[in-house]
């Protein structure tokens, strides 16, 4: 049996809008729309979307920086969401999250050493001397150096900043690490660096990641199992090797041959998709993907596809799995490759 | 061949509290009819300000400080601003990352493509309308007649970028320079504009300047491409052998610290440390402080841009031997 440290059932996250002087609730942003999957111990599962599919907001909710409207999460067999103040605080040292953009989530005013010994503050764990030597020891764990400790946030690059945000998140020894969009806001020679870092610090510490980000091409080096997310929903999830050799659902397909490919020479383009993604506050009956799906029926907009498995993997969670109605038949498959002219 | 555009030894510096930094430093590159040439480096290596400059958009306390762009003969640097305007959106255009500060907010997209029909076209207002909205049409925005009226902030950013093209293109431009047109969209909506741009290409017989981080757009998109570090060519070729074989340790490791999908490797290839700041540069090649096979020459001495083989050129004193 799979060991899983994160076990997600019919997870929902919905933002109300409210208008008028009263407030009143006139909608509602769907952002996740009951998801479902688990997360096997020292694995890297990867969340892949288009901007608006859900998948940072997921991300948070996991973590519980925003709460979920419903579903279940159970965290290394614990019920997650039912924890709260200071048992929630405690145990929420097992889990970290690491932002975006390293610019805005470091404290301007607080020097590298302080920002780093916070984690031990907020949990009263450690002795001042403590502190300080397993802040040199962080430092050094992300590639950079103890003297660093004194200096403030703006004294360094981006991929530096990000290092720091990393070992912030590894101070107090987490099982799992929410990284969201990581090295989106880096050049290609510093996103390198961080992922090779990432990849490392799995090994050594034992690590799990969900990795969240936008970049197919980042998302298929690092990641052991991925989700792909579509208006709040996982419309597939499978081991890597499987989604990128052979893509099921009519949407992972479009993004995998929308990725543009190095070296591959000169070609006349070709669109994979047309129209944009719908809004969530109304999303499509039926199949969200059904406006822009080529291979749409009759049914699409009207019932809900779930996710099914295709192919059953050594364990459940090895299991291909995919939320659409040609799961039930025979699909054109497109692989990538045979797409250039 | 005669090329459209001419850039010669293009010098380009802001000036500072620690003096002038060149912002672009001396490069030199043409562009062949119909040709697109891929211009590709990271944040702050100068593919901006080099477009920018060719547009003569540079505002101070930066300035063009040097150099010639012939645009089909003519110096553009010599021109005065009364007829340089009347090339810009012209003969001449250019697509911004940004359509939402590109466009004005405060008048509808239609009559935003309307005023530049007008500034350089002999046509009647009314013809203007109808040529505006055809080209809504032509860059694929659903039911153009509507959408005439509508303002940039009511659209996706997809549908902006494609007001933005279509404004770009309303007058045929010869020569389009594109900076990170697709940069701040989706892969779907990326793979559409690219598209896009591609077709109206062949269909305008443009010569197109394509200005991008990503290596994998530019790799699909350009015939040529060129790599720019630090203010300055690091190497150019046609966009197979850039690719197939890099020759400048930039470019080699460049290539090789991005993921590419398909060829899955265990690490990636890392260049250590970060871009310098412009005034940070040595006075020789500006790749020297991360490179792993610099000497001593290479720190005070800049490597001239040569030609290695056919159609590629490279500037370092010990290039890569594929």
């Amino acid at each position: 049996m799979t060991d899983n440290i994160l076990e997600v059932q019919n997870l929902k996250k919905h933002f109300p809008i409210r208008k008028g002087l009263l407030l009143r609730e006139v909608g509602q942003v769907r952002a996740v729309d009951d998801v479902s999957f688990v997360v096997h111990r020292g694995e890297t599962l990867g969340l892949v979307g288009e901007s608006g599919c859900g998948k940072s907001t997921l991300g948070r909710s996991l973590i519980r920086l925003y709460e979920p409207s419903s579903g279940q999460v159970r965290f290394n067999g614990e019920n997650w969401l039912g924890l709260t103040g200071e048992e929630l605080r405690k145990k929420r040292q097992n889990m970290q999250m690491i932002f975006q953009d390293p610019y805005s989530s470091l404290d301007p005013r607080m020097t590298v050493g302080q920002i780093l010994s916070e984690p031990f503050q907020i949990h009263g764990i450690l002795g001042a001397e403590e502190r300080k030597i397993r802040v040199r020891q962080l430092l050094e764990i992300v590639g950079l150096r103890a003297s660093h400790m004194n200096r403030y946030p703006h004294e360094f690059s981006g991929g530096q900043k990000q290092r720091i945000c990393i070992a912030r998140a590894l101070a107090l020894e987490p099982k799992l690490i929410i990284a969201d969009e990581p090295v989106s806001a880096l050049d290609v020679s510093i996103q390198a660096q961080i992922l090779n870092l990432m990849k490392d610090l799995q090994e050594k510490f034992k690590l799990t990641y969900v990795f969240i980000s936008h970049d197919l091409s980042v998302i298929e080096h690092l990641c052991d199992r991925v989700a792909v997310m579509y208006l709040g929903k996982i419309v597939e999830i499978a081991p890597r090797e499987q989604l990128f050799a052979n893509p099921r659902h009519p949407y992972t397909q479009a993004l995998i041959a929308a990725i543009p490919r190095i070296g591959e020479g000169k070609k006349q383009m070709k669109r994979s998709l047309t129209g944009e993604v719908p809004s969530p506050i109304n999303p499509p009956s039926g199949c969200p993907f059904h406006p822009r799906c080529s291979q749409a029926q009759a049914q699409c907009s009207v019932t809900i596809p779930q996710l099914e498995t295709l192919k059953a993997g050594n364990s459940v969670g090895d299991s291909h799995q995919m939320a659409c109605f040609l799961n039930q038949k025979e699909i054109e498959t497109t692989i990538p490759s045979q797409r250039r002219t | 061949m005669e090329p459209v555009v001419e850039v010669r030894d293009l010098e380009t510096s802001f000036a500072t509290k620690l003096g002038p930094v060149r912002a672009v430093n001396k490069i030199s590159y043409t562009i062949n009819q119909g040709e697109t040439l891929g211009i590709v480096g990271e944040s702050g290596c100068g593919k901006s300000v080099t477009s920018f400059s060719l547009m003569r958009l540079i505002e101070k306390p930066g300035r063009v400080s040097g150099g010639q762009v012939f645009l089909r003969g003519r110096d553009l640097l010599q021109l005065s601003e009364p007829e340089m305007e009347n090339i810009r959106g012209g003969e001449m255009a250019m697509i911004f990352q940004e359509p939402m500060t590109a466009l004005n907010p405060v008048l509808s997209i239609g009559r935003q493509i309307d005023e530049q029909i007008l500034r350089h076209l002999k046509v009647s207002p009314k013809e203007a309308r109808d040529r505006s909205i055809e080209m809504l049409a032509l860059v694929g925005i659903p039911s153009p007649k509507e959408r005439y009226d509508t303002y940039s902030h009511q659209l996706s950013g997809g549908m902006r970028q494609r007001a933005m093209i279509a404004m770009a293109l309303s007058c045929e431009p010869k020569f389009l320079i594109a900076d990170e047109p697709t940069t701040a969209l989706d892969v779907t909506i990326q793979a559409q504009i690219l598209e896009l741009i591609q077709t109206l290409q062949q269909k305008l017989k443009m010569t197109v300047q394509f200005i991008t981080h990503d290596l994998g757009v530019i790799s699909e998109i350009s015939d040529r491409v060129m790599v720019m570090y630090g203010g300055q060519t690091c190497e150019i070729a046609s966009t197979d052998d850039l690719f197939a074989s890099p020759m400048h340790p930039y470019t080699h490791a460049l290539i090789g610290s991005r993921p590419k999908i398909g060829q899955r490797s265990a690490r990636l290839m890392t260049i250590e440390g970060t871009v310098p700041a412009p005034y940070e540069l040595p006075p020789g090649c500006p790749f020297f402080n991360r490179c792993s096979r610099a000497t001593e020459r290479c720190r005070i001495e800049r490597p001239p841009l040569v030609e290695a083989k056919p159609g590629h050129s490279v500037a370092c004193f010990f290039p890569v031997q594929s």
